[in-house]
């Protein structure tokens, strides 16, 4: 090996050992879930001593109804997802190549709702979706989940949109083509980039959200899979093999998702931060 | 010509505020007024599943409560849980440390950089609730670590009622946890600021005799140091407005040694079903939330000019 190789094995070494840490969770989750509901915590394996309890996830697939509430995770997230690209690109698109009154100050505006956390007003968005009528409905979750990610969508779409050459606007303008028609036919195609960073980070934040869906939902019928998988807690006698299948069914889309569009979300998680 | 460029500005202008219009909207109905609502509901009593229309006016009742003793065990719980996250807000310090380290050994190495940033982001995409039910179960009384520490002969430090059911292991055990969830979106942060550095600036700082300091100070530095402050930022944040791992995990137990101020107030609101309360407390740690981004904010431009 070269002198340079050797002196970086020490760097490995200590990456690998922060890896197995982020790892073992995962693994322990996986092992646990396949395990014998008495040999959870007797081993320190993470492999099953003997059968491997597949019938578990069906149970939980099936008995525990995780195929409804994985169904109604994909409903939230989904409609989640397209209103905030329908609603975000068009805003976005306005704000950057459109000139009028105020546009700069609803901007700010938006921009300044980041400072809002979610959590600080969670009693008063119960209260108004009661007079509202929204609550316990998913459209109820779906429109504060929309809201929420405003600051940072509108953000990355106009700013994603201020960097397509203007001359592109300017020639369609001429050509007669509608405002709406420019945006569909030239810009959306071109800003798939963001959209995807957009959806990646949006469908972890829906996906995994817990604290709206607590206070929002009340029915069980219309729980999403991190509330269900709560319902699997059954306190001191908990059954980790039945809790842990639940959680990796609630994981598996979101850790695929992840493997597929992960330079988009790693765009997404530093775009903002390094330029500002 | 001039009208029918103005014509044209007006119809550009109409449909800049069409295009917005949905977003307003939104905004106006889910954001702006549950905002304005929450600010004034502060100062309102709710009884017990009652709603607006019961509403009685308060003055600042609400604050007095939790704030200066009115309701002794609302304030006793409140002081714990503000105490238990600035403990929380402390741990940003280990965090940011841990996550520069990592970034820039992530850096040096030649081969696997992008399977092991794979790797180092899991923590942070996966739910919580599963994530946080698994470092439950490592913290039981029959648990990994527990198991860890009987085979190495540790067994005078074992927790015998689990790391999260004893008065004294409950915070540092739940800490521990943060710190392993809030690594990955720092270190990314540093790892993204580190590769816009150019490799040929430390050349070029080489040749001209700079020392390994040197290069820190007056290369790395310049562009970790922002990085720095947006870390700081967001773990204040984190820190603050940490629900999903307390609540998991151990719902504020035992005996409040883990109280946190978010799950204080969804527990008055939607368990004691005391809205008013509980909508004050979610003000006040915004408040402090907001204030001390700004002073760290202020204090860390200062130190760059």
């Amino acid at each position: 090996m070269k002198p340079s190789a050797i002196r970086k094995i020490p760097l490995y070494a200590v990456l690998t050992v922060w890896g197995a840490l982020c790892l073992y969770p995962l693994l322990w989750m996986i092992g646990a879930s396949l395990k014998d509901p008495m040999d959870v915590m007797s081993s320190y394996s993470l492999l099953p001593n003997g059968v491997w309890h597949w019938d578990t996830y069906v149970d939980v697939w099936n008995k525990m109804k995780f195929f409804h509430y994985f169904l109604n995770s994909v409903n939230v997230t989904f409609f989640t997802i397209l209103g905030i690209n329908v609603l975000f690109t068009m805003a976005g698109f306005a704000f950057a190549k459109l000139r009028f009154p105020g546009s700069n100050m609803l901007f700010l505006g938006f921009l300044g709702m980041m400072f809002v956390p979610g959590i600080t007003v969670m009693v008063p968005l119960y209260l108004t979706e009661h007079s509202l009528g929204l609550l316990n409905t998913h459209l109820g979750l779906i429109l504060p989940m929309v809201n929420g990610s405003a600051p940072m969508a509108l953000f990355l779409f106009r700013n994603y949109f201020r960097t397509i050459p203007h001359e592109l606007y300017e020639t369609a303008k001429l050509e007669g083509a509608g405002i709406l028609r420019i945006l569909y036919r030239i810009y959306i195609p071109l800003a798939i980039p963001a959209i995807a960073t957009i959806t990646i980070m949006n469908f972890l934040g829906s996906w995994n959200s817990l604290v709206l869906p607590m206070v929002l939902l009340n029915s069980q019928h219309l729980y999403t899979l991190p509330l269900a998988v709560m319902l699997l807690d059954t306190g001191v006698f908990r059954q980790w093999n039945v809790l842990m299948a639940g959680s990796l069914i609630t994981i598996v889309p979101v850790i695929l998702c992840f493997f597929l569009l992960q330079k988009y979300f790693i765009q997404g998680l530093t775009s903002g931060a390094i330029k500002s | 010509m001039k009208n029918s460029f103005s014509a044209m500005a007006r119809r550009e202008a109409a449909a800049g505020y069409l295009l917005v219009a949905p977003a307003i909207l939104l905004f106006l109905l889910i954001g702006l007024f549950t905002v304005l609502f929450s600010i004034g509901l502060s100062f309102y009593h709710l009884g017990q599943g009652s709603l607006i229309t019961s509403a009685k006016f308060a003055g600042l009742d609400n604050f007095q409560n939790f704030l200066f003793g009115r309701d002794l065990n609302l304030s006793r719980a409140f002081k714990q849980a503000l105490v238990n996250n600035l403990w929380v807000l402390l741990s940003t310090l280990v965090v940011i440390p841990i996550a520069l380290a990592i970034a820039v050994m992530l850096q040096r190495i030649s081969k696997g950089i992008r399977l092991y940033r794979t790797v180092f982001l899991l923590p942070m995409v996966t739910s919580s609730v599963a994530i946080y039910y698994v470092w439950q179960g490592i913290y039981e009384p029959e648990g990994t670590l527990n198991k860890l520490l009987a085979a190495i002969g540790l067994d005078s430090l074992i927790a015998v009622n689990g790391w999260l059911g004893e008065l004294h292991t409950a915070l540092p055990a739940l800490i521990v946890t943060v710190i392993w969830g809030s690594v990955p979106g720092m270190m990314i942060l540093y790892f993204a600021g580190l590769q816009t550095v150019d490799p040929h600036l430390y050349e070029a700082a080489e040749m001209d005799g700079a020392g390994a300091w040197q290069k820190i100070y007056r290369i790395t530095w310049p562009i970790l140091r922002p990085i720095t402050v947006i870390c700081l930022i967001m773990g204040m944040n984190g820190a603050l407005q940490i629900f999903d791992p307390v609540w998991i995990m151990t719902k504020g137990g035992p005996a409040n040694a883990t109280e946190v101020v978010n799950v204080l107030v969804y527990q008055q609101a939607f368990v004691n079903g005391d809205m008013g309360v509980a909508n004050a407390m979610g003000w006040s740690i915004f408040v402090l939330t907001f204030v001390l981004s700004l002073i760290s904010l202020r204090i860390l431009r200062d130190k760059s000019e």
